[in-house]
C-alpha cells in the first residue's frame, strides 16, 4: 500500500524516475497530463463556474486537508487571489525525510500544473519559489 | 475580502485525493514506458522510502514494522487487522483505502494496482531475513492478506 500520507515521497521519486527514463521534457509532459486530468473536474470547473472565487474554494479544501500552514486571501474587487505558504506540507515532508533526496525541481510542478489550467480561463498564475528550501512560497492569481 | 489563516496543527493530514494522483502517476509510467517500468519505479521508490523499515528487518525488529503499519492505517483512518506472533506479521484488510477512494471518485484503479503492495514490500524485504507474501488480493476492493515472515519458515 502507498498511503495517501506517503504519497509525496512517491511523487518526488516518480518525477525522478520519469526524468531518468525520458529526460526533463518528459517530466513536463507528465505535469501537463496531471493538470489536464487531475484538475479538470476540480480547479478548472470551480474557476469556470465561480471565477476567481473558485481558486479560494479549491485551495481551501486542498490546503486544509494537507494540513498546510498558510494565509489565503481573496479580493474579488481586485480579482486577485493569493496564498502565502508559511510551511508547505509537501516540501516540508521531503526536507524532513533526510535519508531521501527530493527531486531537484519538485516545487516546479505547482506553477506547471496550475498555470496550465488558469491561463486559458483568463487568469495569470505567478509564484515566488525563492524560499522553497525552507518549504515557503507564495502564489498569486490575477485576472489578465 | 476573504482571508483564511491556518497553522499545520489546525488540521489533520489526510488528503485522500493523493490516491488519485498516485494512480495517475502509475498510469502514466505504464502508458509511456511500459509495465516493467512501473515495477522498476516501485522498486526504486521502496528502496528509497522504506530504507528505515528495511533496517528494522535486517535487525530482526519486526515489532517496529508492526508499529509502522499500525500508525499508517491509523493515519489513513482505515480498518485493518494486524496480528503479530512469533516472528510473523499478518495484515488483513477488507478493502484498500486507495482503491476505495479512486472508485468513489468514479475512476478506475490501474490493473497493476496490487503492485503497490506486492512489489513495494517484496523490495523492502529483499536482502533481509524476512520474506513478504501477498496471499490474496481482490482487485475490485483491495481486500487482501499480507504476511511478513522469516525466510526459514514454511
Amino acid at each position: 500500500m502507498i498511503s495517501c500520507t506517503e504519497f509525496i515521497p512517491a511523487y518526488s521519486e516518480g518525477f525522478r524516475f520519469i526524468e531518468k527514463k525520458g529526460g526533463r521534457a518528459e517530466v513536463g509532459r507528465f505535469w501537463d497530463y496531471l493538470s489536464d486530468n487531475y484538475l479538470r473536474d476540480s480547479l478548472r470547473k470551480l474557476v469556470s463556474e465561480h471565477g476567481i472565487r473558485g481558486c479560494f474554494m479549491y485551495w481551501e479544501k486542498a490546503l486544509n486537508e494537507e494540513a498546510a500552514d498558510f494565509r489565503m486571501t481573496l479580493d474579488e474587487g481586485k480579482n486577485e487571489f493569493r496564498i502565502e505558504m508559511h510551511k508547505c506540507p509537501s516540501k516540508a515532508m521531503l526536507i524532513e525525510l533526510d535519508y531521501m533526496e527530493p527531486y531537484e525541481e519538485y516545487c516546479g510542478h505547482c506553477p506547471a500544473i496550475y498555470s496550465r489550467v488558469l491561463e486559458p480561463l483568463g487568469y495569470e498564475y505567478s509564484m515566488d519559489l525563492s524560499m522553497t528550501g525552507m518549504a515557503r512560497c507564495s502564489a498569486t492569481v490575477t485576472k489578465k | 475580502m476573504k482571508v483564511i489563516e491556518r497553522k499545520a496543527s489546525d488540521n489533520k493530514y489526510l488528503h485522500r485525493d493523493f490516491h488519485i494522483s498516485m494512480n495517475m502517476l502509475m498510469d502514466y509510467i505504464c502508458s509511456v514506458f511500459g509495465e516493467n517500468a512501473l515495477i522498476e519505479y516501485l522498486v526504486e521508490f521502496s528502496s528509497a522510502f522504506h530504507a528505515p523499515r528495511k533496517e528494522f528487518l535486517i535487525a530482526d525488529d519486526l515489532a517496529s514494522l508492526e508499529s509502522y503499519f499500525r500508525e499508517i492505517y491509523k493515519k489513513e483512518e482505515w480498518p485493518v487487522e494486524i496480528l503479530m506472533e512469533d516472528k510473523e506479521l499478518v495484515i488483513t484488510q477488507e478493502s484498500c483505502p486507495g482503491i476505495s477512494h479512486i472508485r468513489k471518485a468514479g475512476l478506475e484503479p490501474i490493473k497493476q494496482y496490487r503492485e503497490t503492495y506486492g512489489t513495494v514490500y517484496e523490495a523492502m524485504c529483499a536482502g533481509t531475513p524476512y520474506e513478504y507474501r501477498l496471499e490474496y488480493f481482490d482487485d475490485e476492493k483491495g481486500a487482501c492478506r499480507q504476511r511478513f515472515f522469516r525466510r526459514n519458515m514454511p
